[in-house]
């Protein structure tokens, strides 16, 4: 049976009772297959993707230092969710706390004052980050960054990723009724800025 | 369903979920409704189609690269992971306890369990264990499990390989690859014991403890504990089983660091330092790694300086508890007697909460906190470390742990005993005293004990216990015999710590650590009811204790927001930081801080008199002290800074004050946080004129802080006022502090003054920041954009509004100011 053949808690035993043959290769295995998941959240929700680039490593790396204290019984992508979006926030605490950072924030807002204030930066500045994204994938990540930080995280978990309400309660720790009416009022808000 | 109900349920609908049908009914008769559905389905798909994004080329290399690059990739449980939940309360308790009396550097940390909670989580655990045990036993074919098989013979490395190899200096021995250093250290029988390498039979003879008989069993070499512990750990050493080749087709000509990567991983081969060494020796060292004091440490100096610099090593197994030596290279601290090896009178002093000591030793004898005094009119329990000086007595501070005794005795035994922990722990309630009573009778209950008056030492001659203190006992032996160096012992069962402790000098452990361990066989016995864990496996503590002492570095040693608290109410018997941590077992520290001293020691007899003092004695001492202050060590300075803080009178300001200019950063901080906390409006002016002068950014948030807790027109107005200060960390720096200060106003005008200072300042950093850059004076800009967000968070946080956009604040403020005004007022 090759490493592709095993389901994820088959691999994280392996790990965790380090009898996988070749351990980096295993755990590169995991990464393979989840690291599209955790980039998308990370970019979506940061709004850049060289700090979502960052942030996601930081996650995989996490996951491998405390496997060992990993609980079989629980889903590993929820596990995965949960420390890329502990990441995700400690990144905004710490733009917040540190004002020279928010100076590279999007500029332009013009001289209209009334203009929301944005909850997220932009990596729109680098033609790299910028190439990534199609048209529609920039407007999409402008009208996420508009949204409240806990609105934008369960819409990118639920209607991008399909997470279901229970994976994304456990992941993030809220309660079921409050990730539905989240949801459903980041999806209204998404809307509503979407069709203007 | 109408058009309202409808709409709310649009989202439920797009997951099939709620009443599909009532929504489908209203959205086929309502044509503004079917054009919402429609619309909010576009914005979905939208997000669906366009969200993903792809990771980038090589990522699982860079994550591998940076996961093996620390040497911390043993397995650290970290903060962010699920485990640990993002929001941590935490407790503090005084520090004022611990200040007065210590003249020896030590740490208790302590972590206790709820006991109701305990029983079940252990037998769980146990069961666990038990499972793991069965399922090793049924995978291992004989009774013992039998050394590795012989690994396959190296193959021939290719020139990549080759190159590796001599690259880094390594030989062949058993079929697998090692520094060759390693290799021939361990042909020559020598074996790696407390930070060097030692032959063999120099480990057997300090493996020895010194005076004791021949052991019946030979003494084991330390490779065979670390081996056996690593098995316990379910950690394999290397060789590693080769893997089978993989089906993919191999390119025709590897890349190098693909050749050297297999290499490693196929003899067990890490980098570490730009070293290559075997896995385990990786493990090795993680395992010694020094606790270094984290980025952000908050934790006072001295407990910094007490606990940095210690080293974990590997764990002493004794009948399921694992005693953990902590040490380092310093040998710091006076000599001082104990009372294990003085022969101390303790005598009732006519009150309940003070007995006297008499030291008839040449040595100043130390009196650790916790400890248990039995006999005379009650069981007492010592309340802060306590130093009695050569040849007199001292008047000793104690808790009455005991009711209704009476004896009529004067004498009270000599402390074999510490408190156990989770009594000491109840023993800092404010009503701790009577609830430790009743404790102490629960507790002999459940043990069995029948006194009608039981003491906290009848809990340790229960038979359950002092069956498990004897059990332990070879286990302090061995420690104390293979760990001469420790000053610190954590002690585990299975990976719950019981108990932490960390005295300045290895003497100072040796004289408390049976006492300690006959408390965390109390507290055991109690919270697991003589359920006993010897034959099960004893799961790696070792993390949890590293992480433990490097909670202590940043943990909350105060409410303020740059120090720790001292001389509140609460004056905590034993000086206990009580945090709550991930997992929900509470745990406390105990720090004590040095008199180093002669004047030290002066000082804490006065700072101890003090205490006491009426006030029109108070003065005199007060101004002894100051002088004794200027004598006293950096450290008994900050200490009895701490302590003044508690001591009330305009002369104590006084003194406060001159200290609050401090070259001594540290001394000035506790300063500053001590008359805020007076609020003596006396020093407000002296204050507020400082920060007006101040330059040092570093200064500046402990003046702001103070100026902050006075509820004082002035102290805002000179707030405010730096605000405008051309350098703009200077207002970005005083910034967090305006709103606790205009919550503590008193006056109509001044609050309304404050507010419109701050909101004006608010528009400015707003235009600043978004405006664009043509539109404002290149100064302004540099001046006001960067406190743009302090500036913005402060007025959310005393409106409690969510301010969206820049004209905001001013609207709420012009609606709602009466409203705000008497809240603040209270009217």
């Amino acid at each position: 049976m090759t490493l592709k053949e095993l389901s994820d808690g088959e691999i994280l035993q392996h790990l965790k009772a380090r009898s996988a043959p070749n351990y980096e290769e295993a755990f590169a295995e995991l990464v393979r297959r989840h690291k599209g998941a955790v980039m998308t959240f990370l970019t979506r929700y940061t709004g850049s993707a060289s700090a979502a680039e960052d942030l996601a490593q930081e996650a995989f790396v996490r996951v491998y230092r405390a496997i060992a204290s990993f609980d079989l019984r629980a889903r590993f992508t929820t596990w995965l969710y949960a420390i890329a979006a502990n990441l995700a926030k400690d990144e905004f605490k710490r733009r917040r706390r540190h004002p020279a950072v928010s100076m590279d924030w999007r500029s332009g807002a013009g001289d209209d004052t009334t203009r929301n204030l944005p909850t997220a930066p932009d990596g729109s500045s680098n033609p790299e980050e910028a190439a990534l994204q199609t048209e529609t994938g920039r407007r999409v990540q402008e009208t996420l960054d508009r949204l409240a930080g806990p609105d934008r995280e369960v819409l990118i978990l639920r209607d991008i990723q399909g997470l279901k309400y229970e994976e994304i309660s456990a992941a993030l720790r809220v309660p079921m009724g409050t990730v539905k009416s989240r949801i459903a009022r980041a999806r209204e808000a998404f809307r509503g800025l979407w069709e203007k | 369903m109408n058009c309202e109900q409808a709409r709310a349920a649009l989202s439920a609908r797009v997951d099939g979920e709620g009443d599909v049908s009532a929504v489908d009914a209203h959205l086929a008769a309502c044509g503004p409704c079917a054009e919402r559905a429609a619309s909010l389905q576009r914005a979905l798909a939208a997000l669906k189609e366009h969200g993903p994004v792809p990771a980038p080329e090589g990522f699982e290399r860079k994550v591998l690269a940076r996961a093996t690059a620390d040497a911390s990739t043993v397995p650290i449980p970290l903060d962010s992971l699920p485990a640990a939940p993002p929001r941590r309360r935490l407790r503090w308790f005084a520090w004022a306890g611990a200040a007065a009396a210590a003249l020896v550097l030590a740490a208790v940390v302590q972590m206790f369990a709820s006991l109701a909670g305990v029983l079940d989580e252990r037998e769980g655990e146990i069961a666990k264990l038990r499972g793991m045990a069965e399922e090793a036993r049924r995978g291992a074919p004989g009774p013992e499990p039998e050394p590795e098989p012989e690994p396959p013979a190296a193959p021939v490395p290719d020139r990549i390989q080759a190159e590796f190899i001599e690259r880094n200096d390594l030989v062949l021995r058993e079929g697998r690859y090692l520094p060759r250093e390693l290799a021939e250290r361990m042909e020559r029988g020598e074996s790696y014991h407390d930070g060097a390498w030692i032959a063999r039979e120099e480990m057997q003879r300090r493996l020895q403890p010194p005076p004791a008989p021949p052991p019946l069993l030979p003494a084991r070499p330390e490779e065979d504990i670390a081996r056996d512990w690593l098995a316990r750990q379910g950690l394999r050493a290397a060789p590693i089983v080769e893997e089978p080749a993989p089906a993919e087709p191999k390119p025709a000509a590897p890349a190098e660091a693909d050749v050297v990567r297999e290499f490693m991983a196929r003899h067990g081969l890490v980098e570490h330092e730009g070293r290559v060494i075997p896995r385990e020796e990786l493990q090795r060292l993680a395992f010694e790694r020094i606790i270094e004091a984290p980025e952000g440490a908050t934790a006072p100096a001295e407990a910094r300086r007490l606990l940095a610099g210690l080293r974990i090593g590997l764990p002493v197994l004794h009948e399921g508890l694992a005693i953990y030596p902590m040490s380092d290279d310093s040998a710091r601290g006076p000599d001082l007697a104990t009372l294990r090896d003085t022969e101390p009178g303790v005598v009732e002093n006519g009150g309940l909460f003070a007995v006297q000591v008499s030291n008839p030793s040449d040595r100043p004898l130390f009196v650790p906190a916790g400890t248990l005094f039995g006999g005379g009119n009650f069981a007492r329990v010592v309340r802060r470390d306590t130093v009695v000086p050569p040849r007199s007595a001292a008047k000793v501070r104690v808790y009455c742990a005991q009711p209704s005794m009476l004896s009529g005795a004067r004498k009270l035994a000599r402390g074999e005993f510490a408190a156990p922990a989770s009594i000491r722990r109840r023993l800092q309630d404010p009503n701790g005293q009577a609830a430790v009573w009743t404790l102490v009778q629960r507790y002999a209950a459940a043990l069995g004990v029948a006194s009608k008056t039981p003491s906290i030492e009848d809990l340790y001659a229960a038979p359950a216990v002092r069956a498990r203190i004897e059990a332990l006992r070879g286990g302090v032996a061995r420690f104390a015999a293979e760990n001469p160096r420790a000053r610190g012992a954590a002690l585990a069962v299975g990976d719950q710590i019981l108990l932490v402790q960390v005295f300045a000098t290895p003497a100072l452990l040796a004289a408390h650590l049976d006492q300690a361990v006959a408390s965390a066989a109390l507290d055991e016995a109690l919270s697991r009811r003589g359920l006993m864990v010897a034959e099960t496996q004893v799961p790696n503590a070792f993390h949890e204790v590293r992480r433990f002492v490097r909670e202590a570095f940043t943990a909350r040693y105060a409410p303020g927001p740059t120090s720790f608290a001292i001389g509140s109410a609460q004056d905590g018997p034993f000086g206990e930081l009580a945090l709550e941590r991930p997992g929900g077992a509470p745990a406390a520290l105990t720090l004590y801080a040095p008199a180093e001293s002669e004047a030290g020691l002066e000082l804490e007899a006065l700072l101890e008199a003090t205490a006491s003092l009426p006030a029109r004695k108070l003065e005199r001492v007060l101004s002894d002290l100051s002088a004794e202050m200027a004598r006293a060590t950096p450290t008994e300075r900050l200490q009895a800074v701490r302590e003044l803080a508690a001591v009330g009178g305009s002369r104590g300001t006084q003194v406060l004050l001159g200290l609050s200019g401090s070259p001594d950063q540290a001394v000035a901080r506790v300063a500053l946080e001590a008359l805020g906390r007076r609020r003596d409006p006396q020093a407000v002016a002296e204050i507020a004129g400082r920060l007006r002068n101040e330059r040092d950014l570093e200064a500046l948030p402990a003046l702001a802080d103070a100026l902050s807790r006075f509820g004082d027109e002035r102290a805002v107005e000179a707030l405010t006022q730096r605000l405008s200060d051309p350098d703009p960390q200077v207002g970005a720096a005083v910034l967090p502090y305006i709103p606790q200060a205009i919550r503590g106003l008193r006056s109509r005008t001044a609050i309304e003054r404050a507010m419109l200072d701050l909101i004006r300042f608010f528009e400015a950093t707003f235009n600043a920041y978004w405006r664009p850059p043509e539109t404002v004076a290149e100064d302004v800009r540099q001046r006001f954009r960067p406190a743009y967000a302090h500036a913005l968070e402060a007025l959310m946080a005393l409106s409690g509004q969510e301010f969206k956009q820049g004209p905001d604040p001013r609207k709420w403020w012009n609606a709602n100011k009466d409203a705000f005004v008497r809240g603040l007022l209270g009217q």
